[in-house]
């Protein structure tokens, strides 16, 4: 069906292809590394919200359990006394506190981390 | 010397390698840049449009699953972009009759073809090429220039093998006419 016209071919040979500018590769690299990050933003979004959105079914679920099934009974604790209640305090506060020590002491060992990974 | 395969490469990039997707474009970069800058004509968009089918490449790569080749997949991503900046400008094409063509011999076409000059040829060629619709020029380019067989354009194009043919035999014999008007002009 197509007659082969070996002349033509080697005219098409002929026609001299135009040649990149040089920035072109550095140009479509750039493009492409911002699209990459575009689209890990995107995938950790998407997991965010697919994340959140099985959190409110489960509760969802649970919520309807509790209000139409009655299950499980509920029974709230007695109220612990003024003594129990500084001990459950004391313990509180020490968990802060340790809590915040540890906040600290990451913050102080990423930013050394960085520093060297800086020099 | 290619050290690696395009699947290698894709496969990489997959992987989360993005630095890979630069072996594929030092490859392919000039063969889909040559064939977009001949069907849209100016050198600007041509590049803009090579960028943009190399973005669209790298974005659709996760779902890319090796049914053809990588080579044509690009070229297919790079003939639809290419066609449809050239729709959005809509530039004017000269139609050619039914007759005219068919007017044409077997001979007639060798000897369009052979013509004496060999820049005055090749002048000849790239404005009869300019006179065809941007569709008809990318199949044309795509057979003759990117040594691309009838199937492979079928894949590009997406359209059928039996129709590339025809197509394919028409646009050959369009472009005879074509070159013979440009050579009595001169």
């Amino acid at each position: 069906m197509i007659p082969q016209n070996n002349s033509l071919k080697k005219l098409f040979e002929e026609i001299r292809s135009e040649e990149l500018p040089a920035n072109f590769r550095a140009n479509v690299m750039k493009r492409v590394f911002a699209e990459a990050e575009k689209m890990q933003r995107r995938r950790e979004r998407q997991g965010l919200i697919a994340v959140i959105a099985a959190s409110i079914i489960m509760l969802g679920i649970a919520l309807s359990s509790f209000i139409y099934i009655g299950i499980p009974t509920i029974h709230l604790p007695k109220m612990p006394t003024p003594s129990l209640l500084f001990f459950y305090g004391y313990i509180g506060s020490i968990a802060l506190l340790l809590l915040i020590i540890d906040y600290r002491i990451r913050l102080f060992f990423r930013k050394k981390q960085q520093a060297k990974n800086l020099r | 010397m290619e050290l690696y395969s395009d699947t290698y490469y894709i496969e990489r990039i997959q992987a989360g390698d993005i630095n890979s997707f630069g072996c594929l474009l030092d490859r392919y970069d000039r063969q889909v840049f040559s064939l977009i800058r001949k069907i849209v004509e100016n050198r600007e968009d041509a590049e803009e449009l090579t960028q943009d089918v190399f973005l669209k490449a790298f974005r659709a790569l996760p779902t890319f699953r090796g049914m053809c080749s990588f080579s044509t997949w690009i070229y297919r991503i790079a003939y639809n972009t290419a066609i449809s900046a050239t729709r959005k400008k809509r530039p004017v094409s000269l139609s050619i009759d039914e007759y005219q063509q068919s007017d044409l011999s077997e001979e007639e076409m060798q000897q369009t073809s052979d013509g004496n000059d060999a820049i005055y040829r090749v002048e000849r060629l790239e404005a009869a090429l300019g006179q065809l619709p941007p569709d008809e020029r990318a199949l044309i380019l795509l057979f003759y220039m990117e040594q691309k067989n009838v199937g492979e354009i079928a894949e590009i194009t997406g359209i059928t093998v039996s129709n590339v043919k025809i197509k394919l035999f028409r646009i050959r014999k369009k472009l005879f006419v074509l070159l013979k008007d440009l050579e009595e002009q001169t």
